[in-house]
């Protein structure tokens, strides 16, 4: 209740700046002369009633109003209200901590850390708050409540009840409640940003590890070149001293300049093209100058958007292996020498075969024939057979070291492939073996023989070399038959050549084509066993391949093709 | 028509070569002597007239030389150079006589000027025959300018 206080005038100015002090600490006070207006009203009369004291002071007390007080209490009360809403539906948890207890909490805080409000509000606060967080979290409250600090925000882990650890951050300051001084904060459950920031930190760390242990150099360059990230093999390549030296240098402060100069261009061109690089085998020569090959990937890095922020790139040092390459290539150019001397020295081997070798052998074969010419008459019949022998043998040692000098002459002719018909080549060969069919009566049959891609005078000479066998083997039959044809195996021509002679065993087959090898007496078939080592050696060369089948006494058959092995002797 | 004192030229270094060859020329019975130079040296000096065969007729120059190749001294691809780069002896007819079967052989000899290149047969009878129609054709049917 107001209390209306007469003013007398007797009263001194110190008796009412008395009376104004003692008035203003108690009740609703307002002071008014005889004549009922206002001369003085405390804090409070203004509070209630909702008026300034400006406003009151000459104002007949009579006519105040209350209203605005009283809509100022409602005002107050329906704030509340509303705050009040606010908190217990807030999503953050809210307390109040008074002695170390919580005093307050909202329903929030209750589902947090899961305790009811009883059981938050009747422990020590300590008990919810992991051990070694609770000097922390003490000292925190003790900073406020002294006025060191105005508010705090900072992370701590609580225990909720089913013993989880939760990880929180608390936001609070200094208030009062229920009239007293208090920590009010709000509490943020933080623990799942917590968890994907250990995630993310395990990743990164992952990721480093990784890297670092990678043997090649790996790091990072902006948009201007300069460096960002470098793994260990970075750091240890430009001899820095640990990363951290390596962070914003460009290609530039770490090597020569025309070694710079390319980094620098590879650069531009993959952040401006957005094109990676792959495998660019760089020769890099170090600050030291020593002298090293790198293979170096440089790929766009980008953000978000798409936009390229930089390059990553990984170089791997490939000088050892640069110098095996150039170690083999110079191993191949000295055996490339060494054969081209080999060659060299067989050239001349068989140059001096054909000269040295066959002039004693023409000696002996034509002093006795000279013996024979001049003293035939005076020697018996026994020693002019003898020596007859000796003749034959020379000329047989003639044609074998002939047939030698051939086989080899072969492997260093050049080889010309053109287009060719074996068909005509066959007929060719006919005619020039005229003389071989001349008075038998040999049967010829030419089948299909479609044209090919070979050296003309080599191929001549396997139709040669293998018809004159047909018509030598077969020299005891009549009629001698032989077939020249062709058929398609596996998409490849096989030429082939039968003959009804005196064929051989399979089992010597492998024998037909090697240098001297004979199936037969020079009695019974004559030849020095070159003819089949020259077919073979010409078919081989054309990337072909050759074959015979053969009965005894029922005939032979020689099976080529020119093309589709990868075998070249 | 030949010339009774035409001269024919071997140049060979082959003992037993050169006895075949004179063998054979000989019971040909050709109107022509068989003069034997056993290296390059001296196939040279026979036709110019020099070292061993100093003060022969210079003027006579043989109307065939069968050169081997294989010489000692100076070898007969060198011999066959140096009569084919002197203009006084470029037109005497050389007839190459040789082993060698030799592609390379046979495109050298040609390219230096040689008039035919015959590869002697090892065989005794067939080296008769050749030399013997060989010198025939040099001597009876080839014409070569008088100098």
């Amino acid at each position: 209740m107001p209390v209306f206080v007469e003013q007398k005038p007797k009263v001194s100015p110190r008796e009412v700046e008395e009376l104004k002090a003692a008035l203003d600490e108690g009740s609703v006070v307002a002071v008014t002369d005889p004549l009922g207006r206002i001369m003085y009203v405390n804090e409070k009369f203004c509070d209630i009633s909702g008026y300034s004291r400006e406003e009151l002071v000459g104002r007949e007390h009579r006519i105040t109003d209350i209203t605005g007080r009283k809509q100022a209490e409602e005002a107050r009360r329906s704030a509340e209200a509303k705050y009040r809403r606010l908190v217990e539906q807030s999503l953050v948890g809210i307390y109040a901590i008074q002695d170390e207890r919580l005093v307050y909490v909202n329903p929030r805080m209750t589902e947090l850390v899961g305790f009811s409000q009883e059981e938050l509000t009747s422990a020590p606060l300590a008990d919810f708050i992991v051990e070694e967080d609770r000097a922390k979290v003490r000292e925190n409250i003790r900073k406020r409540l002294a006025g060191d600090i105005e508010s705090i925000r900072y992370g701590l882990r609580m225990v909720r009840k089913d013993g989880k650890v939760i990880h929180v951050e608390a936001h609070g300051g200094l208030s009062e409640f229920n009239g007293r001084p208090a920590i009010l904060g709000t509490l943020l459950d933080i623990t799942e940003r917590k968890q994907a920031e250990e995630k993310l930190a395990e990743e990164r760390n992952l990721l480093r590890t990784l890297i670092d242990s990678m043997p090649d150099v790996i790091f990072t360059k902006d948009l201007q070149g300069r460096l960002g990230i470098s793994n260990a093999a970075h750091v240890r390549f430009t001899g820095a001293s640990s990363e951290a030296e390596l962070v914003g240098k460009t290609a530039f402060d770490l090597f020569p300049a025309e070694v710079a100069e390319v980094y620098h261009r590879d650069d531009n061109e993959v952040l401006t093209s957005g094109q990676p690089i792959f495998d660019r085998a760089e020769p890099c020569v170090t600050r030291e100058g020593r002298d090293l090959w790198l293979m170096t990937t440089k790929v766009p890095l980008r953000d978000h958007t798409g936009a390229i922020t930089g390059l990553v790139g990984v170089s791997r040092d490939i000088t050892d292996q640069k110098q095996a390459e150039e170690k083999i290539r110079q191993l191949n150019a000295e055996l490339e020498q060494r054969v081209i001397e080999r060659t060299a020295e067989l050239e001349a081997f068989s140059y001096s075969v054909s000269h040295d070798l066959r002039a004693p052998l023409r000696a002996m074969g034509g002093f006795t024939r000279m013996i024979q010419e001049d003293h035939g008459a005076q020697l018996p019949d026994e020693v002019l057979r003898k020596l007859e022998r000796i003749h034959l043998n020379a000329v047989k040692m003639g044609q074998l070291i002939d047939g030698l000098l051939a086989f080899s002459r072969l492997s260093r002719q050049q080889l010309t492939k053109r287009t060719v018909q074996p068909a005509v080549m066959v007929n060719r060969v006919l005619d020039d073996l005229h003389g071989e069919r001349e008075g038998r009566n040999v049967e010829i049959r030419t089948g299909d023989l479609p044209v090919c891609q070979a050296d003309p005078t080599l191929l001549q000479q396997v139709f040669m070399n293998l018809l004159s066998n047909a018509l030598k083997y077969t020299r005891h039959r009549d009629p001698a038959l032989i077939e020249i044809g062709s058929r398609e195996v596996e998409g490849r021509c096989v030429y082939f050549i039968k003959d009804n002679g005196a064929g051989f065993e399979m089992k010597y087959a492998h024998k037909l084509f090697g240098v001297f090898q004979r199936l037969h007496t020079d009695e019974q078939f004559e030849g020095t066993g070159v003819g089949l080592a020259i077919v073979q050696r010409i078919v081989r060369r054309h990337g072909g391949r050759i074959w015979a089948e053969g009965e005894p006494d029922a005939g032979a058959a020689f099976y080529f093709t020119l093309e589709g092995e990868a075998n070249h002797v | 028509m030949f010339d009774q004192d035409a001269e024919i030229l071997l140049v060979e270094d082959s003992f037993d070569d050169a006895a075949f060859f004179t063998r054979v020329f000989n019971k040909a019975d050709l109107p022509a002597t068989l003069h034997v130079a056993s290296d390059g040296k001296e196939a040279l000096d026979f036709v110019y007239g020099t070292g061993g065969h100093a003060g022969r007729c210079a003027g006579s120059r043989p109307r065939v030389i069968f050169l081997d190749l294989k010489l000692p001294k100076l070898n007969g691809m060198e011999v066959l150079r140096r009569l084919k780069n002197d203009p006084d002896t470029r037109a005497i007819p050389v007839v190459v006589l040789t082993s060698s079967e030799e592609e390379c052989d046979l495109i050298e000899s040609y390219e230096l000027g040689a008039n035919s290149y015959l590869v002697k047969p090892m065989d005794f009878d067939r080296l008769g025959e050749s030399v013997q129609r060989a010198s025939r054709y040099w001597l009876e049917l080839n014409q070569t300018p008088k100098r």
